[in-house]
């Protein structure tokens, strides 16, 4: 009789088996010395962080200096909400990401649908629209602000052909983000493309073909099966797009260091800033957990929304 | 109407993407489709194509209008100075060692650790696993303060130690190589046991064998993300000695931006390692992607 892998004759899951030798039989000792040690890593690292971050965001003292902790209430709260630069950080973050989103969801889309309908030389196209994904932010950073160049850079160069004016694209407050969420969807194109093509494959084709059959044309049959069919690919790549677009910081770091005039201070720039430039830890914290609450608030309505649209 | 058998869009193997005709594309020339892509292609590439050929100009053609297509004259210079000014085999050897035993270590937990939520039960088994899987929505702005204070506290900082005990266990790991675990028939444990292999016995011979398609692409996923990893090394790491390659090229680009010659040089150093590894690898980094089953 074939038994299944930690049954509950066997397992600590089955009260009948609270004797010790039970408990310490070589199945249960193998579980528990792979777990025990994960629990501790994720409450180490993880949980025991978010309420030293919830804690720390009362106080006043810069706790990095290890100096005992001041107890100041909602005093960093307030003073956050009173900054005028939280706001303009996190209006920051927020244009970032609700133009980084759809255009970065759009065309990778665009993107897949087209590897999707090419047999011949797909992987190769994969691969290319791969290549910005794996290398490292940093030199992208590097080279994009190099091409962004008011004077001999790219962008401006191609500009100047088509007899257009040159833009001051980094140095210009109004351009500056912008710039930067051009970049940073240019980067992550091949990445949720091949998600999006991974969604496709998985898409029958009888089902196309029995729309075909019905007399349903090509755009029909993509916005009634294909659309539906990848809504949970969708769903993933918005929202982690969301998620990861919030969170936005190397490019600001490296590109324009917050400016011009700090259009480009993201939230997470200016968490780190005050933690790891300014000493306020305590400050810092507050940011965060504000940006904590934000960020579980806007994930929790993404999910419940898709969860609604899931029904087909 | 046709009767339509829908098919199960869940495990699916290695060879994922089909050749799905859709209908609309049929009616848009297949040549349109061919030039758009080639077209986004060398968006993709151009940058990369200007970053390496600029590391061998002189300053004056990097600059130059319009834009030299091959460098002329061709120099190493940049490369030159840029080993005078920064230690780049160090930085190199610093972020190959952390990524390497990053990647190494991720692979086994995260391997040991899925099979165990695959393929065992016990107490709380749900519970842990979703309050493992929530720490993956907790944004890490949330936790460095205080991670890095606990690593100060372990005298985990300003080493190497600091950079990879906090990645010890992997979450997407563990996520992704249980996902595939469940492919591996029960039948096969149990017969392993019933010989007398021991539970690690079991693991090593027969589990990780059977699931190494995923604990390479998570290998290669990890690789590159320790690779590319600057925040964390920016906080941890105070001895310029100590920096990664990414935290070394940033801060050289920041005292240095206007010589872009060795800048640049930097940041095709930073790239060109990183890129072989992907060319050689892609096959399984794309079916490690698909393998993830994102699916309804």
């Amino acid at each position: 009789m074939a038994s299944i892998a930690g049954t509950t004759t066997g397992s600590l899951a089955n009260p009948r088996n609270l004797s010790w030798r039970k408990i310490l039989s070589s199945r249960n000792r193998f579980v528990m010395a792979v777990i025990i040690p994960t629990i501790i890593f994720y409450l180490l690292f993880a949980y025991l962080p978010i309420l030293g971050s919830l804690a720390m965001s009362f106080t006043g003292v810069d706790t990095m200096l290890a100096m005992k902790p001041v107890w100041i209430g909602l005093q960093n709260y307030i003073q956050a909400i009173g900054d005028t630069l939280t706001w303009v950080s996190l209006q920051n973050s927020f244009a970032f990401t609700l133009v980084s989103v759809p255009l970065g969801t759009i065309s990778s889309l665009a993107i897949a649908l087209m590897l999707n309908s090419i047999t011949r030389q797909r992987a190769v196209f994969r691969t290319i629209y791969f290549i910005p994904v794996v290398t490292s932010m940093v030199a992208v950073s590097i080279v994009w602000k190099w091409m962004y160049q008011p004077a001999f850079g790219l962008f401006n160069q191609m500009l100047s052909v088509v007899n257009l004016p040159e833009l001051k694209w980094l140095n210009d407050p109004n351009l500056a983000m912008f710039a930067i969420v051009i970049m940073s969807v240019w980067k992550s194109l091949g990445f949720n493309a091949v998600i999006f093509l991974a969604g496709l494959g998985g898409i029958p084709k009888e089902y196309f073909e029995a729309a075909a059959i019905d007399g349903a044309d090509g755009w029909k049959s993509f916005v009634h099966i294909t659309l539906p069919m990848l809504q949970s690919t969708t769903a993933f790549v918005v929202i982690t797009g969301v998620i990861n677009c919030l969170q936005v910081f190397t490019q600001m770091y490296i590109m324009t260091k917050g400016g011009p005039f700090d259009s480009t201070r993201s939230i997470v720039y200016v968490i780190y800033e005050r933690a790891f430039v300014d000493f306020m830890g305590g400050y810092s914290a507050s940011l965060a957990m504000i940006l904590f609450v934000i960020i579980m608030v806007i994930s929790l309505f993404q999910l419940r929304m898709y969860r609604q649209n899931w029904e087909y | 109407m046709a009767a339509v058998t829908s098919t199960s869009t869940s495990s699916r193997s290695s060879t994922v993407v089909r050749a799905n005709r859709l209908p609309f594309w049929k009616i848009f020339p297949k040549l349109m489709v061919y030039v758009l892509l080639t077209v986004g292609s060398v968006t993709m590439v151009m940058p990369f194509y200007f970053m390496i050929t600029s590391s061998f100009k002189t300053e004056s053609a990097i600059n130059a209008v319009p834009p030299q297509w091959w460098p002329s004259p061709f120099i190493i210079d940049n490369y030159k100075q840029l080993l005078t000014m920064i230690d780049i085999p160090l930085l190199f050897t610093n972020s190959l060692i952390i990524a390497v035993i990053v990647t190494v270590v991720t692979m086994y937990t995260s391997a040991l650790v899925g099979y165990v939520f695959a393929k065992f039960s016990f107490w709380g088994k749900n519970f842990i696993f979703m309050a493992i899987l929530a720490t993956m929505m907790i944004p890490w702005p949330v936790t460095m303060v205080p991670v890095y204070q606990i690593c100060l506290k372990l005298g985990l900082v300003n080493n190497f130690g600091g950079i990879i005990i906090p990645s010890l266990f992997s979450t997407f790991g563990i996520f992704m190589v249980r996902q595939f675990m469940h492919t591996i028939p029960n039948d096969l444990l149990d017969a392993a046991r019933i010989d007398g292999a021991s539970e690690m016995a079991t693991f090593h011979r027969i589990v990780v064998p059977n699931s190494m398609a995923s604990i390479s692409a998570l290998g290669i996923f990890t690789f590159l993300w320790s690779w590319d990893n600057f925040l964390w090394p920016l906080i941890v790491l105070m001895d310029e000695r100590l920096f990664t390659l990414p935290l070394g090229i940033a801060m050289f680009a920041g005292r240095w931006w206007t010589s872009f010659g060795p800048v640049l040089a930097g940041a095709t150093v930073s790239v060109v390692p990183v890129l072989i590894v992907f060319l050689i690898f892609q096959k399984n980094i794309t079916e490690g992607m698909t393998m993830t089953g994102i699916k309804g």
